[in-house]
């Protein structure tokens, strides 16, 4: 008998831990809905105190900040952003420690080119900033639209559809990872990635070709793209 | 371009979201607010090791490419230190007060007295290699015979290499390779001087029935010898340090024996194996017998700089004093030495060296100068590491 009532019990959790996933459902936020985002580096709340927006947030409480959020010389949003899209499996040392010296690989490759190079008209343009390289490299590999299998009258169709900026940013970045991943075994992810990131930023290499072609297939199959809506 | 992905028409797409402060402009304008200041020029010396003083610390000095392409043709330098070259587009060195102190022993030592042993420690990443390598530098110009070890444990960090046992020494074993190698090396570093010097073999060699090397010849030869024989490699080292230290004392030339990672020779085991597969032990191999005996004070006209390393034990906590790290066998070899400390930067230094790295660029964003200073607790490599991403 208690059995078959552990039995109900783990089938009545069961269904419970699905609804979760569902999606339909969220789980409750740990703080209740007059908490506001922390606003962690130093420059940005200097912008909030300028523009006078601090002001109403000073009398509001506030989430706190994430461990990986913080004011340090080192804290990029876009860079966290990216650590966590090549984290695998939680370990964000290993993540952080690969950006870093794919970092340091595209620094030195760009100063070779910089200091080889006689004209200084060129040697302006070169740039050096691993940090704006990566910038200009998530922001380049960005798609405008994607596809997304939609069911009409049976059939399944390809159907393009715009992204928002997040969306667009997901698929950027993880491209890159992916062309970074996709290597000879010999050689080292970082090595792979400081090349396809210098590609990207001056909007040639796999990645950029990769966003063309999904562009190209939007292109072909705009003939679907009313599917959207009804 | 087809008209569907023209780029105004993301505007109406793009949503105002919490995403803006990813977009590249913000961080952007993020980032000029840091780069206001000018960037910082380095502090530099035109001179040479030979005329360096108390002035010029702090200051950075490069080395020739001449003295590159020829001295350090075969290696020498740190491998970092030569990636580094081709970042930095010049190959500088820091003047540091310890150099200082030791480029002053080396200037007023008497050398008619047997060689002064100077023992260089210090913390991992402190820069002893590079004291050496500025070292080196000195001694070149100076015009001493350098004989120089890059890394004593690389001779037994690999267990592929078979040790041969000695036909000429009972009990010890050779590394053929490793000494023609070393020999090599030092004929790149050597050949000049011991050219224009014009120094000779005091006796016979007799390798085998056929092969002997005649009394007066000249010490290129007995090198080519090794070089060319590799199966008498180890015996060519032993013989030519002996000749050496021979014409030191007769005043013919001045030699400097410089060794990087001295107490790996008096390590407890190495990776080394013999004919049987038992393991050997560093001071059972004839290369290591060659250079305590280099080391002897019984020549005159020289100098030794060494370094004593925390890498080359298996302690769980070293310390990084020479007393503790030669043990009681190193001390037998090496006693009485000076023991000269590399310290952690300065202040005044590691403004230097930050201002040095802004100057060739390594360092992208200026700024953060007091969390680096925190963070890399002004120890020069762990400083070069975190400026690496920068």
């Amino acid at each position: 008998m208690s059995s078959l009532i552990l039995k109900l019990q783990f089938q009545l959790l069961k269904s419970c831990n699905n609804l979760w996933t569902i999606g339909q459902i969220s789980k409750y936020s740990q703080y209740s809905k007059q908490y506001v985002n922390p606003v962690p580096t130093k420059q940005d709340q200097q912008l909030l105190e300028e523009s006078g927006e601090i002001k109403p947030l000073k009398f509001l409480p506030i989430k706190a900040a994430c461990n990986n959020e913080n004011s340090l010389y080192n804290y990029d949003p876009v860079v966290r952003k990216f650590h966590n899209f090549l984290m695998r499996g939680g370990n964000k040392d290993l993540a952080r420690s690969l950006l870093d010296k794919a970092f340091e690989n595209v620094k030195r490759m760009q100063l070779a080119r910089y200091h080889k190079e006689t004209d200084p008209e060129e040697k302006a343009k070169i740039i050096t900033d691993p940090l704006k390289i990566l910038h200009k490299a998530v922001e380049n590999c960005k798609p405008l639209l994607v596809l997304i299998s939609v069911k009409r009258g049976g059939a399944y169709y390809q159907v393009p559809m715009p992204i928002r900026e997040t969306t667009a940013t997901f698929y950027s970045m993880n491209w890159l990872i992916e062309a970074g991943s996709d290597k000879a075994r010999t050689s080292r992810w970082h090595d792979r990635m400081a090349i396809e990131l210098i590609d990207a930023s001056e909007n040639k290499g796999r990645v950029i070709k990769r966003k063309q072609d999904l562009h190209k297939q939007c292109e072909a199959n705009r003939a679907y793209a009313h599917y959207r809506w009804g | 371009m087809p008209t569907l992905i023209l780029r105004p028409l993301k505007k109406i797409w793009a949503l105002p979201t919490q995403m803006r402060l990813f977009s590249s402009e913000a961080t952007a304008a993020a980032v000029a607010n840091n780069v206001q200041r000018k960037r910082a020029v380095a502090l530099r010396t035109p001179a040479d090791p030979l005329s360096h003083t108390e002035k010029d610390i702090g200051h950075s000095y490069t080395i020739p490419e001449s003295i590159l392409s020829s001295f350090f043709s075969l290696g020498g330098i740190p491998k970092t230190y030569a990636e580094n070259i081709k970042t930095f587009n010049e190959a500088a060195i820091m003047i540091r007060p310890h150099t200082i102190e030791l480029l002053n022993y080396l200037r007023k030592a008497n050398y008619a007295h047997p060689p002064i042993r100077y023992v260089l420690y210090g913390k991992p990443g402190c820069g002893k290699t590079m004291t050496i390598t500025h070292v080196l530098h000195f001694a070149h110009l100076s015009g001493f015979i350098v004989a120089h070890i890059p890394w004593v444990w690389n001779w037994y960090r690999r267990s592929r290499i078979q040790a041969v046992s000695s036909e000429s020494k009972p009990g010890l074993v050779n590394l053929p390779i490793e000494a023609m190698t070393w020999l090599k090396y030092f004929l790149s570093q050597n050949e000049e001087i011991i050219i224009k010097s014009n120094l000779r073999t005091s006796k016979e060699y007799v390798w085998s029935p056929r092969e002997t090397t005649p009394a007066d010849s000249p010490l290129i030869e007995l090198i080519q010898h090794g070089i060319g024989r590799v199966k008498y490699a180890c015996d060519v080292v032993d013989v030519l340090i002996d000749e050496l230290k021979l014409n030191s004392t007769n005043n013919r030339c001045k030699m400097m024996i410089v060794i990087d990672g001295f107490n790996a020779f008096f390590l407890p085991f190495s990776n080394l194996k013999k004919e049987d597969k038992s393991r050997v032990i560093p001071d059972q191999v004839t290369l290591a017998q060659t250079f305590f005996k280099a080391v002897q004070p019984d020549w005159c006209n020289g100098a030794v700089v060494v370094t004593v390393d925390q890498f080359n034990t298996r302690d769980e906590q070293p310390q990084e004093t020479p007393l503790y790290l030669l043990k009681k066998r190193g001390l037998e070899v090496i006693d009485p030495f000076i023991p000269i400390e590399v310290p952690y930067l300065s202040t005044y230094e590691f403004h230097c060296l930050l201002d040095y790295y802004e100057d060739r660029l390594w360092i992208q964003r200026p700024g953060a100068r007091e969390e680096l200073e925190f963070l890399s607790v002004k120890n020069p490599y762990e400083l070069f590491k975190l400026c690496a991403p920068l």
